[in-house]
């Protein structure tokens, strides 16, 4: 019986921690490239690259209809560099836009091996951070759901 | 089988203390042979296992528990379905929550025997006596709930497991005897009872809004459970304990039923109507092992193990009407009144034909009670009362700005409940006596006693219990996450037996020994949490 409460304790811990992983934006800048932080930066025409922008670094540039997974190659007051994309997911729906923007300025394509993005694409940068006390909200109800769960399995199992 | 082993309560606890106290000491271990019966008992009404069961609904989630388990009329969540599956409109984004209550109480002991005449020249005193309910966590529920398109029209869907009917207030009493024949000693007499678990249930409700005017609603209850009952009781001195007895009692419970409910929108003011439609209780699987108090260590021990018959309990329907009332943007009221005619309750199982008679007709010491079990079923009134409950309770937004909600909650509840005090009616108070006066050839007494082997327990359901129940809450609603804590004050006065150790097992037929008043004051906490997606 002590070591089932256990159990149920330690899965309810670990699923209240899974679930609370709430975050939040906060206002950053083109300085904070290069710093130990997650940034998502948004690009004139909505497309995002979400990471820590350092060299060497893995992002993830969502674009029309693709994510892609890039390594950084430069970012900093100039632009971001990336490399090495590939494509991680990829949304039919946004097919007649991302071939609109293979017309443009912005070449993505499958074969691409380099993304360039000028500063002056760059409309903000915002930190990624915990939202503790959304966390703290989530991670109350999940641990008590599965509490309540619990209770309920023990009693019919 | 002694015929002294048949004797009451009170006189194995009497005639324990006179030849155990003594010697309590001096035989620390108890090297007693135990036999062994098996037995077929009456079903689990009849025996007294389910005399703490109530068998009506309980309130679902703090909010509707601190508002005194009014709110039919509102639109709620997930969890006011089990009051009207129409208040199912009111889910209005995805969302999931879960309740659990803990339960705790106190007890005012308003009489009970302090003399008992226990035949033979021999009083027991009795001091001290109280009443310490149990403590309890438990779960009450969990519930989706999802707003729906429901032929073209707004809808909400409940899915739904909760707790549908306690088992009751376990408890644990104390009291102290003494006996001239115990040379002045005093012995401890304590006694647990802990019913567990419940019927659960879960449901499916579904119900869509007709205009802007009415929204009607439906559930389907899947009610199932294993009811759970132990109950011990023994005497010991310094610490020490000399003789005990009890038993435990397990049955399954499973039914079907069907909720309808309706709510009217006048403005600002919503009037509700539901009912839970009478369905049958089948109670299944019933077995009992009972342990007699042994008249003294030397005393062959008995293990009966009982099976107990099963039945059904029809359930009549319940009807419910209520109504909210919204005065401005920050005050609710709500009004609820239910009621279901729990006496027209009616148990089925197979037929007992009872044999009550001498085995030796030159001893009116040898009576015995036999049972034997017909082909035929048998169908008689529960002995239950009819339930009847007002709630009201209001809702005051203490602070309402777009992100954040802080309610408070108040309400009251008085409610008869499907709980029956214990009553021993004229003619049953004096079981040797009317061995006696049936030993003489008393026909009337016979025709007593073969109903009392029947019955048995039935016979001694009397008023339904009157609880009065005063609940205050607090809710924290910050934006898709809620929180709920309610807390509920119960009381009730109910008359018990005093040191009854019942036994289905006719051939230990115990009399009727005398009672208690306990008023019981039960403190309920509730919390509750939602998370809307």
């Amino acid at each position: 019986m002590h070591i089932r409460r256990t159990a149920i304790g330690i899965l309810a811990s670990m699923l209240a921690l899974a679930a609370a992983g709430c975050t939040k934006l906060v206002p950053a800048s083109i300085n904070d490239f290069g710093a130990e932080k997650t940034v998502v930066v948004t690009l004139r025409d909505g497309e995002t690259i979400r990471g820590h922008l350092t060299r060497g670094a893995h992002v993830t540039f969502t674009t029309f209809g693709r994510v892609y997974r890039a390594t950084v190659e430069e970012a900093d007051e100039t632009g971001i560099v990336l490399t090495k994309p590939y494509i991680q997911e990829e949304y039919e729906r946004y097919r007649i836009q991302r071939e609109r923007m293979e017309g443009a300025a912005l070449h993505i394509r499958d074969e691409t091996e380099r993304i360039t993005i000028p500063a002056y694409k760059i409309v903000k940068v915002d930190e990624v951070t915990i939202d503790k006390m959304k966390s703290a909200r989530a991670g109350g109800f999940w641990a008590f759901t599965v509490f309540v769960v619990a209770k309920i399995l023990s009693a019919r199992l | 089988m002694k015929s002294s082993a048949r004797i009451l309560v009170p006189f194995v606890l009497a005639a324990s203390i006179l030849v155990a106290a003594p010697c309590a000491f001096a035989q620390a271990v108890s090297t007693a042979p135990t036999d062994t019966l098996t037995l077929i008992g009456r079903s689990s009404w009849e025996a007294g296992f389910l005399s703490t069961f109530n068998f009506d609904r309980v309130p679902v989630g703090a909010r509707m528990s601190a508002m005194g388990g009014a709110g039919m009329a509102l639109a709620g969540g997930a969890e006011y379905m089990s009051l009207n599956p129409a208040a199912l409109i009111g889910v209005e984004r995805p969302q999931l929550e879960s309740s659990a209550l803990f339960y705790s109480g106190g007890s005012t002991i308003q009489t009970f025997p302090e003399l008992l005449d226990i035949g033979q020249a021999q009083f027991l005193q009795s001091k001290d006596y109280r009443v310490s309910p149990s403590t309890k966590l438990n779960y009450n529920n969990v519930s989706l709930g999802l707003p729906l398109v429901i032929l073209g029209g707004r809808g909400g869907l409940g899915l739904s497991y909760r707790r549908e009917a306690r088992t009751g207030e376990g408890s644990e009493d104390r009291a102290i005897l003494k006996g001239s024949f115990a040379a002045g000693q005093e012995v401890n007499y304590g006694r647990e009872d802990k019913p567990e678990d419940g019927v659960d249930a879960i449901s499916v409700g579904a119900a869509r809004a007709f205009g802007n005017f009415l929204d009607l609603g439906f559930a389907l209850n899947w009610q199932s459970g294993t009811l759970r009952r132990n109950e011990s009781y023994g005497l010991s001195q310094f610490g020490f304990e000399f003789l005990s007895g009890g038993y435990t009692f397990s049955q399954d419970v499973s039914g079907f039923n069907v909720d309808l409910g309706g709510r009217a929108h006048l403005g600002r003011l919503n009037l509700a109507a539901a009912a839970q439609m009478s369905h049958d209780l089948n109670f299944k699987n019933g077995f009992a092992v009972v342990r007699p108090v042994p008249e003294d260590l030397t005393s062959t021990k008995i293990l009966a193990f009982t099976h107990l018959l099963d039945n059904t309990l029809s359930i009549p329907t319940a009807i419910g009407l209520g109504s909210s009332l919204e005065l401005g943007r920050r005050l609710t009221l709500v009004g609820d009144y239910w009621i279901r005619p729990w006496s027209k309750a009616d148990i089925t199982r197979q037929e007992i034909i009872p044999t009550v008679g001498f085995s030796n007709p030159e001893d009116s010491t040898s009576y015995f009670v036999s049972l034997a079990t017909a082909d035929r079923k048998e169908t008689f009134n529960a002995g239950l009362g009819d339930a009847n409950s007002l709630r009201l309770g209001l809702e005051y937004a203490l602070h309402s700005s777009g992100r954040v909600r802080v309610p408070v909650r108040l309400g009251y509840r008085t409610e008869k409940v499907a709980l029956t005090n214990t009553m021993i009616p004229a003619g049953y108070s004096d079981y040797a006596g009317m061995i006696d006066r049936y030993f003489n050839g008393s026909a009337a007494t016979e025709d007593t006693l073969l109903e009392a082997a029947r019955y048995s327990n039935l016979i001694f359901r009397g008023d339904p219990v009157k609880s009065t129940a005063i609940t205050f809450g607090l809710g924290v609603d910050i934006d898709t996450f809620s929180a709920s804590l309610s807390v509920e004050r119960r009381s009730y006065d109910v008359d018990n037996f005093y040191l009854y150790g019942f036994n289905p097992d006719p051939a230990f037929n115990a009399t009727f020994p005398s009672l208690t008043a306990v008023t019981r004051h039960i403190l309920t906490i509730g919390l509750t949490s939602r998370m809307r997606f």
